[in-house]
């Protein structure tokens, strides 16, 4: 009866309550004019759901989500207008990375490498953030790993 | 109540034939659906409940570092927290069970689910620990890597927080029943459980005529039977079984060709059913020699006819019962006899060899001294008359030879009777003829105490022994 499949259970169980818990982040990022409507959370959850389940991951809640919006709403490289997709795009991001680097660097620390090089060396482009910065960590990540034999 | 495809309406009562033990609950959640035992507002909550804490596990599976996984490890993860629930549940019967979970938190029973399994893996690996001290001492690889490195490696590695369904072992030596079900934990008690109980039944054994009978075991099959994946008891059991229906004691796994040959005339022309009840009184026969009587043990045995019958009668349908009922080889047999006339000692290694025999103290020594330096009858004969075997010493001579050997000697101990009867019924010639001859009376007495299983096999080479060997030789 797939009543425990978790990917349906996350998107149909928590899918409600995480809009609401969206938009409780438009209190901190509409400091800075960023918001977000209830269509964009509900955009915004359904593409993380997509995403994770691409990227053949689970996740029970929406934590990540936030704390993506905690630490990207005070950069000065993200507008009102590209608000939405650029949470969007720096979402796949994390949860790319979490499999490039076999989830080696916690959430925290991931967020706050992907926060300063989009501050600095990226000035604001995912792309250079994916496929420059943060894919030569993952480089070297797994070049530490391969020469360590490590296994997880 | 009968069903139908067709049919929609909706007992009350769950299908007991739609609860599956292994997917607990799971199938009560459903059929409980199906019976309307619980709406969907109940199951979302229940749904609920288990994603919840399976983010609470998964947090505590990533040290708190990350709130996403892998999705196999998420499902693996998943199952474990049913693993645990269904532990819990199955204390109680689909109704009571169902009760509980539309009841009670989730939460609650899985951590009740959880202690169980915990206390069962310390249960489990006490029992481990006994197996592993009481290990039988067989050259068989499957049965020593499984409780030397299969194990060990099972009871390092098992997690009930995160993989309590894993059975991780490679568990090679098959137990005589290959019909345990489930995973985890339990699977692993129930293995343990049916192996203590084989290893107490094999332990019954001498472990050298088990070696014997694996030996014989691989002759038969053609295998080398260290390396092959065979269950000891099985074998055991079946040779004991038919040792027991040949005559003997059922601690006496050899059964000599003639016993085999007796066996297949026993069973010749019966019909399956009666063939059926002999093995079943011959197993009762055995539960009774061994002492046998917990219950436990008994039925595991008792168990054991219904997988030996279509072998068995198969078997003997096609005239191959020695796949079945292995016949008795010493690994280092000698020959059916090892008296050669032309090879007697002279005088000088004779007197030597008696003051060799004179100057040991133990009689089996004495008996292999005697085995190593003697070739012919008549020096055999002379040696026992030598005065340098005294009491016992002479059974542990007659215990080396084989059955013709032993014909040999009958022959002449009691060639007269032999001759005046002419018959080969040993029994009551041994108990009438009263000997002088001091090896001889120790023969007697020798003969006194075998089984009638041995008797017959001896008196079967009686009359080849007097075509093979004649008393005056000597």
């Amino acid at each position: 009866m797939g009543f425990l499949d978790i990917h349906s259970s996350m998107a149909n169980i928590s899918k409600h309550l995480s809009i609401d818990e969206l938009l409780k982040t438009n209190e901190d990022s509409g400091k800075y004019g960023l918001l977000l409507s209830s269509q964009d959370a509900l955009e915004l959850i359904e593409a993380r759901n997509l995403t994770i389940q691409n990227y053949g991951r689970v996740e029970l809640g929406i934590d990540v989500v936030k704390s993506i919006i905690s630490e990207f709403c005070s950069t000065p490289y993200i507008n009102a207008q590209d608000y939405t997709m650029t949470l969007h795009e720096l979402v796949d991001i994390f949860y790319y990375m979490k499999n490039e680097t076999a989830d080696r660097i916690g959430d925290s620390e991931l967020i706050g490498l992907m926060k300063i090089y989009f501050n600095n060396s990226c000035r604001g482009s995912t792309d250079l953030l994916k496929n420059r910065e943060l894919a030569l960590i993952a480089s070297i990540l797994k070049k530490s790993w391969d020469y360590a034999g490590g296994d997880d | 109540m009968v069903e139908s495809n067709t049919s929609i309406e909706k007992s009350s009562v769950l299908r007991q034939a739609h609860i599956d033990c292994e997917h607990y609950t799971l199938s009560l959640l459903e059929e409980g659906s199906y019976a309307g035992l619980i709406d969907e507002s109940g199951l979302t909550r229940i749904q609920t409940e288990i994603m919840s804490l399976l983010k609470e596990t998964l947090i505590k599976y990533t040290h708190g570092e990350s709130t996403s996984v892998k999705s196999e490890i998420a499902e693996s993860i998943l199952t474990s927290i049913l693993y645990s629930v269904d532990a819990q549940l199955l204390c109680f019967s689909p109704q009571v069970a169902l009760n509980s979970l539309i009841m009670d938190d989730v939460k609650k029973t899985y951590q009740k689910g959880l202690d169980l399994i915990t206390s069962c893996f310390d249960e489990t690996k006490i029992l481990y620990r006994q197996i592993a001290n009481s290990k039988l001492h067989v050259d068989l690889y499957a049965y020593n890597s499984t409780i030397d490195e299969a194990l060990p490696e099972f009871f390092a590695h098992y997690d009930p927080v995160y993989s309590a369904q894993k059975t991780w072992a490679l568990m090679d030596y098959p137990l005589l029943y290959s019909d345990l079900k489930g995973s985890g934990i339990y699977f692993i008690k129930q293995y343990l459980e049916s192996l203590a109980i084989e290893e107490h039944f094999c332990s019954l054994f001498d472990h050298e005529a088990v070696d014997n009978l694996l030996y014989n075991y691989g002759k038969v099959y053609r295998i080398n039977y260290r390396e092959t994946l065979i269950n000891i008891m099985e074998i055991l059991l079946t040779n004991s079984i038919f040792s027991v229906l040949s005559g003997n004691r059922a601690l006496d796994l050899r059964i000599t060709t003639y016993q085999y040959t007796l066996l297949q005339e026993k069973f010749k022309d019966l019909d399956s059913g009666l063939c059926t009840s002999i093995i079943s009184s011959a197993i009762i026969t055995l539960l009774e020699e061994l002492h046998i009587d917990a219950p436990k043990i008994c039925d595991y045995i008792k168990k054991y006819q219904a997988l030996l019958m279509p072998r068995f009668i198969s078997a003997l349908e096609n005239d191959n019962l020695m796949n079945i009922i292995i016949i008795s080889r010493d690994k280092d047999q000698p020959l059916d006899i090892r008296w050669d006339e032309g090879n007697k000692l002279n005088d000088d290694d004779f007197r030597l060899m008696v003051e060799q025999i004179l100057e040991c103290t133990v009689g089996t020594d004495k008996a292999a001294i005697i085995n190593s330096s003697i070739n012919s009858l008549g020096d055999f004969i002379d040696v026992m008359e030598a005065d340098c075997l005294f009491d016992t010493e002479y059974t542990d001579l007659f215990t080396t030879l084989g059955d013709m050997e032993l014909s040999i000697l009958v022959r002449i101990v009691f060639a007269e009777e032999l001759r005046v009867g002419g018959t080969v019924n040993l029994r009551p010639i041994v108990d009438e003829r009263q000997l002088e001859i001091p090896w001889q009376i120790e023969f007697s007495g020798f003969l006194n105490g075998l089984t009638p299983a041995r008797i017959r096999a001896i008196e079967y080479f009686i009359p080849a022994a007097l075509q093979t060997n004649k008393p005056s030789i000597y």
